[in-house]
């Protein structure tokens, strides 16, 4: 494969990369109060997003591909409410771990990257289209 | 003529030395935000032009996969620093990358208008008649 449409190839897969990102963003900001179903039960724990290259041998190059979805193993604060129905025999509620502000600067960071690996993909067809140009008279 | 052809050579190996760093550079952008990851990119034109082309494994088969970017002429850089180096090891600036991708478009089309030029040059030498 000519070097050009690998580029677009590797930029696409940092696109899928960072929109799947961004959904783990949105995951967790739609789940930032979903507590626990019985007294006492954890409530939502922050899902998480790894990287990894992931070497691509007809293309000779890395392409990006995601490691691993995880949680977030933080400790979830407690609320005092005892009229709410998770909370436990001492009144207490265990409240997700998810910070919005962690998220929106994640998401921030995702968009971002994504914008990037659009505008390479940009330029790979703008190098592309110079080239068929070349054919004009 | 001969060296109006010469350039025809070193142009096409220009672009075909463009394409190639711009596909290193989709890479590091790829990689942009992967724990640990190194940017890569080629050495400088003149002096990949130096460099002797290296013979590439031979596929006598039709199982063989041949990493055609991995025959390139041109030799990577080991020693790109970045710019900075995030928490998670990670050393791709997107900025830098960015720059560095923009800057190779416009080199791109630099070597194609040149290549363009240098045709019409040559058309205008044919077309003498009139």
């Amino acid at each position: 494969m000519d070097p050009i449409s690998a580029a677009m190839k590797i930029a696409s897969s940092g696109l899928e990369a960072q929109s799947l990102r961004v959904r783990m963003v949105s995951e967790n900001i739609a789940n930032a109060s979903s507590f626990g179903a019985a007294p006492g039960a954890d409530p939502y724990r922050r899902k998480t997003i790894v990287f990894q290259p992931d070497f691509n041998r007809a293309l000779g190059a890395d392409l990006v591909t995601v490691k691993k979805i995880g949680v977030d193993p933080g400790e979830f604060t407690l609320s005092y409410d005892p009229a709410h129905p998770a909370a436990n025999a001492d009144g207490y509620v265990k409240v997700p771990n998810v910070n919005p502000l962690i998220e929106m600067t994640d998401m921030r960071e995702a968009t971002r990257s994504y914008d990037a690996n659009l505008n390479l993909i940009e330029q790979a067809r703008g190098m592309a289209s110079a080239t068929l140009a070349l054919l004009e008279r | 003529m001969i060296e109006g052809i010469n350039l025809f050579e070193t142009m096409s190996q220009k672009l075909d030395y463009l394409g190639v760093r711009h596909t290193l550079l989709a890479q590091n952008v790829a990689n942009a935000d992967t724990p640990g990851y190194k940017a890569q990119d080629l050495k400088s034109f003149s002096e990949a032009l130096r460099t002797v082309k290296p013979a590439g494994m031979l596929a006598t088969h039709n199982m063989h996969m041949v990493a055609e970017q991995g025959n390139t002429t041109y030799r990577e850089d080991r020693r790109v620093e970045g710019w900075e180096v995030e928490p998670s090891g990670n050393q791709i600036s997107l900025e830098e990358q960015m720059i560095e991708a923009a800057d190779s478009v416009s080199q791109y089309q630099l070597a194609t208008q040149l290549m363009k030029k240098h045709v019409s040059m040559l058309k205008a030498t044919l077309s003498t008649r009139a």
